[in-house]
């Protein structure tokens, strides 16, 4: 047997609920030690207990019963409109839980991904992955931290200084240099070869005289 | 079990954010949203402080009471009770 957390929502069937009723329906659950509060989204209330139980669906059904039979007894006619059992840890960490999400500046995006500040601005503008801000205020952009931790676990980082693109007017400079550098070279072997084929030719017509 | 000192917390933070804290004659705190409306209470001694503590701030949260995250300072005086 455990102990759950079982919450019951008692939905009235009036129009609304004036705080005179609510508050003499929270003083009698004492009794029972149960907690009631005000339903969010409509005249009603949760009642809160703890029972114990082998199962989520038995302690649920226990509640039920007993908050169903209390409530025959009142004027406050409606019907029991949800029903949920807990484990008492996980109800724990439940109402330890903060609505408003962990935020971070400039200053602590740095912080987490170990850089500078600059460098911060400098990504959410040039890196197409770097999480887009949830509000801007005064002193600059706000992420989520979880966002920033996120982006910290896929970033490549490319440490030191990123390689200078190459201008296309010089590279355009440079190839047609190399073509004309190329061509004389070329060029020269050919005189080279026309010289060496015109030697040949004088030497051949010499020896040719020789043995006339 | 609950330290006293994080129900009133809780009441100084609702306070801050325009709710209304009533001690009726038996000692319980009440607990008003800003528009009046009665929400939940504290007895003043309860009997497992711990729980009904999470059940006020449950019922506190879903009425609208935003729960920011612990600040660092805060972190940093929870770490250093942690090693103490």
């Amino acid at each position: 047997m455990a102990e759950w957390r079982v919450e019951v929502l008692w939905r009235l069937d009036a129009d609304s609920l004036d705080n005179g009723t609510l508050v003499a329906v929270a003083d009698a659950a004492d009794e029972k030690d149960w907690l009631v509060s005000r339903w969010e989204d409509g005249p009603g209330f949760y009642v809160t207990g703890y029972v114990e139980a082998t199962t989520a669906a038995e302690a649920a059904a226990l509640l039920h019963d007993q908050v169903s039979t209390w409530m025959e007894g009142t004027a406050l006619v409606g019907c029991l409109a949800s029903v949920e059992a807990l484990q008492l840890d996980i109800a724990e960490i439940r109402a330890n839980k903060p609505t408003v999400p962990e935020l971070a500046s400039a200053a602590d995006a740095a912080e987490i991904l170990e850089i500078s500040r600059q460098r911060v601005h400098q990504l959410a503008t040039s890196n197409p992955r770097f999480p887009k801000p949830v509000t801007r205020v005064a002193t600059g952009p706000l992420w989520t931290k979880d966002s920033i931790r996120w982006f910290n676990s896929v970033w490549e980082r490319r440490p030191g200084r990123p390689a200078k693109p190459e201008h296309p007017r010089v590279r355009k400079a440079t190839r047609s240099a190399v073509t004309s550098i190329r061509a004389a070279a070329g060029y020269g072997r050919r005189m080279a070869d026309d010289k060496a084929s015109e030697s040949k030719a004088l030497h051949q017509s010499m020896a040719d005289k020789r043995t006339k | 079990m609950a330290d006293e000192d994080d129900i009133e917390k809780l009441i100084a933070w609702a306070v801050a954010n325009g709710w209304t804290i009533r001690v009726d004659n038996k000692g319980y705190r009440r607990f008003y949203e800003p528009n009046g409306e009665f929400v939940v209470k504290y007895p003043n001694t309860p009997s497992r402080s711990r729980r009904r503590y999470l059940d006020v701030k449950t019922a506190l949260k879903r009425n609208g009471l935003e729960i920011p995250p612990p600040s660092k300072a805060e972190l940093r005086r929870r770490a250093r009770t942690e090693d103490t």
